[in-house]
């Protein structure tokens, strides 16, 4: 990339960086991200990770990084990017568990966590019931105008967050609202935030005391996530009851919401180009690269941040330890260097498996698997008690309350069933 | 040591490495396997059939690697994940196949 065929001056680039959190620019970041791509790193962004509050937390300036081998490089290297978040550790949020940690720590929490995230395990206590569910929410949701993001994007995820910790299914929408204010996303007052965050974690102090109470009283428990984490052992260290709780607020919202624009964006997709319902319908092999290239160009997760440990050069630029890095996952996903024609939606691109939406490395998205299995449940079930979807992409609103998740706040659609 | 792969495509090619390690490095950047965590045990896209035959000159699966094997749905015995092997006996060539995704 050659630096010096600038197409912006450097005060361009500086405004062009400031207004990233305008309405405009989340609801559309692809062609911002183009521009910044032409350019080493710039420092500027004040912006706000998961669970921090815009009008209440102080946003620390950060270095934008958008090419594909820039945003590789530092996912490849938690040694010199640390994930801990002192933005995040200094506001009201809860602190996440395994996202937020390095090494070693991570490894022993991973190690906790990974194994109810197997194929196994999904196969074997999320597949099926999971099935039954979707049959049953797209059953109500036939032959009439809804919004898919409520009726049936919102519910999965959060439903399955449901199954994974033992929860009331019902409190589905409670999880559903916590997530979207804890991901800065959906509009919400500062004191709307700062509320949610504080409610969801109440809510779960109460569940895991009430789990706890249980084992030690002999009852038996569902032998879920929960569970799982309350009698884990790793090497003779055990979660505390704390931690226990912020995992089961890490899988909320780490689970949640990106999952459910995950499922709407595969909507949109469908809604954009009307050949694609018939062509999934007929060829179900095609739901796998499907659901890649919609991964890859409208990957919910836009960015995440990083601490720098060590000085450091990213494209020439010189990075110092202690400054902060928002890398961005989506921008990488269109770096036109590797995925050629990047704003296309092409299926059965070679290098598909390089989109960077589930990270890669020791971070990389332990509830990837899961993620696909509900998005293909939900594709497959439509496919099958539908013959068509009507509606129009013009209908349909992106949310613009932040910079984290590229997704609809509003998705009208008909599903049309089939005439049996 | 040389490697006969069989890729997931059927395709088979010979590799010429000093080490599985070198081996992960190709096999990724040919995208025979998406090496997805980097190679921390982790993501089981290295996943590998081996010969029950050659287990005597490959490093012991440790426990970490086990509980990863487990989880899958298309391991069977002779399955390794590549990003964990070494050798532990002088080896000059072996034949792997790469698993299917899961």
């Amino acid at each position: 990339m050659n630096n010096n065929a600038m197409s912006n001056t450097e005060t361009e680039i500086e405004l062009l960086v400031k207004n990233m959190l305008s309405p405009e620019c989340i609801s559309n970041p692809y062609p911002v991200y183009k521009q910044l791509r032409n350019h080493a790193p710039v420092n500027g962004l004040l912006d706000y990770p998961p669970g921090t509050v815009p009008g209440v937390d102080t946003p620390y300036p950060a270095w934008v990084v958008t090419r594909y081998e820039d945003v590789d490089y530092v996912l490849r290297n938690p040694e010199i990017f640390s994930s801990e978040d002192p933005m995040q550790a200094n506001s009201s949020a809860p602190s996440l568990m395994l996202v937020n940690h390095d090494r070693p720590r991570h490894t022993a929490l991973r190690n906790l966590a990974k194994m109810a995230f197997t194929p196994k395990r999904i196969h074997d206590n999320i597949v099926e019931r999971l099935r039954l569910d979707v049959n049953k929410i797209v059953d109500r949701s036939l032959n009439t105008e809804i919004d898919f993001m409520v009726d049936v994007a919102g519910v999965i995820p959060a439903l399955v967050m449901t199954y994974l910790m033992g929860l009331p299914p019902e409190d589905y929408k409670l999880l559903v609202r916590w997530a979207n204010a804890f991901m800065v996303s959906s509009d919400f007052t500062s004191d709307e935030r700062q509320s949610c965050n504080v409610e969801l974690f109440h809510y779960f102090v109460a569940a895991v005391e009430k789990r706890y109470a249980d084992i030690e009283a002999g009852i038996e428990v569902s032998d879920d996530l929960m569970t799982a984490f309350i009698n884990a052992e790793f090497e003779g260290d055990t979660l505390s009851k704390e931690e226990v709780v912020l995992f089961c607020i890490t899988l909320v919202v780490a689970g949640a919401e990106t999952t459910t624009y995950f499922i709407g964006n595969l909507m949109g997709v469908m809604l954009e180009d009307a050949d694609w319902f018939s062509k999934l319908k007929e060829d179900r092999s095609l739901i796998r690269p499907f659901m890649e290239e919609c991964l890859r160009r409208d990957g919910p997760p836009q960015r995440l941040f990083r601490l720098v440990l060590q000085d450091c050069e990213i494209s020439g630029q010189a990075i110092k330890a202690g400054d902060w890095i928002a890398f961005f996952m989506a921008a990488a996903n269109h770096d036109e260097s590797v995925f050629p024609e990047p704003e296309k939606f092409i299926i059965g691109r070679k290098n598909i498996a390089k989109h960077v939406t589930f990270g890669r490395g020791i971070h990389h998205c332990l509830g990837a698997p899961l993620a696909r299995v509900e998005a293909e449940i939900m594709l497959n079930v439509v496919l099958d008690k539908c013959d068509g979807i009507k509606g129009s992409i013009s209908n349909s609103k992106r949310q613009s309350g932040g910079l984290l998740a590229y997704g609809f706040s509003t998705l009208p659609v008909e599903l049309v069933a089939t005439r049996s | 040591m040389q490697v006969i792969v069989t890729d997931r495509a059927g395709e088979v090619a010979e590799y010429s490495v000093d080490g599985f390690s070198e081996l992960f490095t190709q096999l990724g950047d040919e995208m025979k396997i998406d090496a997805l965590c980097g190679g921390c045990c982790s993501c089981a896209t290295c996943h590998i059939y081996t010969d029950d035959s050659d287990a005597k000159y490959l490093s012991d699966c440790d426990e970490n690697e086990r509980d990863v094997l487990d989880g899958l749905l298309h391991v069977k015995s002779g399955s390794r994940l590549l990003c964990q092997l070494s050798t532990k006996e002088t080896l000059n060539t072996l034949k792997i196949t790469i698993a299917q995704a899961e």
